[in-house]
């Protein structure tokens, strides 16, 4: 399906690879270092049909846009040249309002390995930068750019996209820090080598607590997970010990109850300045329910994190619709601005001719030489002139419907 | 200008809370909520101006009215929590999520005074020295008494909510139990620490003054000497047996609400503006 808009009077083309096309090893070949960015853009500038190029490369994106009257040989150029290494597998090329639309979507945060995230409206004002000063942005991609980082601002402003963790090992850590502080200064016990347990760990890991301890009925098990993760091994027969001194207990079994009420009520939870988190991420259950009735003990379970990890989909799913639609307003609004720019030199030369018409009038009525007259006239045609050619200009900006953009932006979609 | 910053005053306070109200909302940074300390800053400047106005009425430490007490009260309380709870807060949590319930605090305590406080003052008697120590000392004890309640409701707040396992926007914004709780011990044993100081300062002037109207049994002076004893028990919950953070967090929010009470009982009602 086409994209072609007839608001772009130039051709957009945008050709590159991300984490959703190329494994790290085909992109780590492709990425540009910050000190060439420049030179290479100023390549790309150079090429035939080119007459405006952006380059942006990250650790998860190389991506060019070319703006130009005629780009299939610019394309192919780039194919076997900057993209040399590359297959056609890893390669995605959009053209025209696809490439306006994944320019936008790529500023918004939505095609982001983490959705939403806000470095790349950085990383790309670096390559805006890199490009101004290689001399190849124009008219046509400057304020394609002002526009994108004006709605990466608001979209992170105004939306939710981005909050809210969709993992359920990331929603217990998160709770786990919300209850007890900086997740330096705690100690996690975690309780079996099931996967989320591990996977929890790896992100209490992550998150900086250097005080594990794994306990496990087979204590080889266990020390086979310390050699990975650091930390401790224990057997369940010191877990009460372990229970009284943590800040949070993940457990991850299979077969039954290993944790009951009064483990924790021997623990003497009242003498600690935060309740004590326990992830039960067992099926069935690891931890007896009425020990949530513990005070000083806050119990969850795998569907608890569940409930949070759906509320955060919810959020992103309607952010993201959120986001879409003032994406299309923003694509929208810049093709009301190439319609007015196209337009501009046809106003500015109407703008002569009324002059022209004016001087001549005045003369053949024989007035040319009073100036009460010549002021009449002119501040009469003046403010004619100013009525028409803001009637016009709204006209234009209203542009001609925005079917065509959407079904742009669903083909778009469909592409992906 | 006593007159323009009175009712000035409340108007300021609510655009600083309307300010973090939209930061505890707010996911990231961004313009409002750099500009929320500007605010504050500013208004608690205008408040501190409104008391400098006081004084130099009367040219000398004036006898305040207990509405111009609470008046003064929020002020503290503000320049407390600005000075030194927001910054420690921020650092850690990178948002001011408390900041919206103490912005609150002060605002409805100088709505009151503004809406039935007097605009004059009268001189005081007392030798002006020990009048600023003694107050200054007693502003900045039930400040702290002010903040430590504030934290031990929050923490009660984000308590139950973690409990009932629902994560809303508190869960959100608020910073830690464990920060809450701290935070909550540090305000406490300043509090009793200064009211302890500032109580025996005034009890020592009355002696050395032979002031009539003092008695130990003076509602005031018993308040104060509970307050005290009160929140030097929660600021050595850690240390108590029993005294878990969620029972020092109630007893200190039912002393926030004894200490406002006990101020709501002294006023005279006033006209209003």
């Amino acid at each position: 399906m086409t994209a072609s808009h007839p608001d772009l009077e130039r051709q957009f083309a945008l050709i590159g690879l991300s984490h959703w096309s190329a494994p790290v090893d085909m992109r780590e070949k492709h990425a540009v270092p910050g000190d060439q960015l420049v030179a290479r853009t100023r390549e790309l500038g150079a090429v035939d049909g080119v007459d405006e190029a952006l380059l942006l490369s990250t650790c998860n994106r190389t991506e060019v846009l070319l703006v130009g009257r005629d780009l299939s040989g610019a394309l192919t150029a780039l194919r076997s040249g900057i993209f040399a290494h590359a297959g056609p597998q890893h390669l995605y090329e959009y053209r025209d309002l696809h490439a306006v639309v994944h320019l936008m979507r790529v500023g918004c945060g939505l095609d982001s390995l983490v959705l939403g995230e806000s470095q790349i409206l950085g990383q790309l004002r670096e390559s805006a930068s890199a490009s101004e000063t290689a001399g190849t942005l124009g008219d046509h991609l400057r304020p394609l750019l002002d526009q994108t980082f004006a709605l990466g601002k608001r979209v992170r402003a105004r939306t939710s996209l981005g909050e809210g963790t969709l993992s359920v090992a990331r929603v217990a850590v998160d709770i786990a820090e919300r209850a007890s502080g900086p997740l330096e200064e705690s100690r996690a016990l975690i309780v079996g080598t099931g996967e989320t347990g591990i996977l929890t760990a790896r992100h209490l890991v992550a998150r900086g607590s250097r005080d594990l301890v794994f306990a496990n009925r087979t204590l080889a098990n266990a020390e086979k997970v310390t050699r990975d993760l650091g930390g401790r091994a224990v057997g369940l027969d010191a877990l009460e010990r372990e229970i009284a001194r943590c800040d949070l207990v993940a457990v991850c079994v299979d077969g039954g109850r290993v944790l009951h009420r009064d483990h924790f009520e021997r623990a003497r939870l009242d003498r600690r300045d935060a309740p004590l988190v326990a992830l039960d991420l067992s099926v069935p259950r690891a931890i007896d329910p009425e020990a949530a009735e513990v005070d000083g003990l806050l119990v969850y379970d795998l569907d608890d994190l569940a409930r949070v990890v759906a509320e955060n989909r919810r959020g992103r799913e309607a952010a993201t619709r959120e986001t879409s639609e003032m994406l299309l307003a923003e694509v929208a609004k810049y093709l009301a601005r190439r319609r007015v720019a196209r337009a501009a030199p046809l106003l500015s030369g109407l703008g002569e001719r009324f002059e022209e018409v004016r001087s001549a009038y005045l003369s053949e009525a024989g007035v040319a030489e009073d100036p009460r007259a010549r002021e009449l006239a002119v501040e009469l045609s003046r403010r004619l002139l100013d009525a028409a050619f803001g009637a016009v200009k709204n006209g234009l900006r209203g542009g001609s419907g925005d079917e065509l953009l959407d079904r742009a932006y669903r083909s778009y979609l469909d592409q992906r | 200008m006593i007159q323009l910053l009175t009712v000035l005053l409340p108007t300021a306070y609510l655009a600083v809370l309307l300010a973090y109200a939209h930061d505890f909302r707010a996911q990231s940074e961004d313009r409002h909520t750099r500009l929320r300390r500007l605010y504050f800053y500013a208004t608690l400047a205008l408040h501190a101006g409104l008391f400098a106005a006081y004084v130099r009425s009367v040219d000398g430490p004036p006898q305040f009215d207990r509405l111009h007490v609470v008046s003064a009260l929020g002020l503290t309380t503000g320049l407390l929590y600005a000075l030194v709870g927001e910054g420690a807060e921020s650092t850690r949590q990178g948002r001011a999520g408390v900041g919206l319930f103490v912005v609150a605090l002060v605002f409805g305590l100088q709505l009151i005074a503004s809406a039935f406080g007097p605009l004059t003052v009268e001189p005081h008697r007392a030798d002006p020295t020990f009048y600023f120590l003694h107050v200054g000392t007693i502003l900045l004890a039930s400040a702290s008494l002010a903040l430590s309640g504030t934290y031990g409701g929050l923490y009660l707040l984000l308590y139950r909510q973690m409990r009932g396992k629902r994560f809303g926007p508190l869960y959100r914004s608020l910073p830690s139990l464990s920060e809450l709780a701290s935070q909550m011990r540090r305000a406490s044993l300043f509090a009793c620490v200064l009211l302890f100081l500032g109580v025996n300062g005034g009890i020592a002037w009355a002696h050395a003054r032979d002031v009539p109207e003092f008695s130990y049994s003076h509602p005031l002076v018993l308040t104060a000497l509970a307050l005290c004893a009160h929140f030097a028990l929660v600021a050595f919950s850690r240390h108590l047996p029993g005294m878990n953070p969620r029972r020092a967090s109630l007893a200190a929010t039912i002393g926030l609400v004894v200490f406002l009470g006990s101020l709501y009982f002294a006023l005279a009602p006033g006209k209003f503006h």
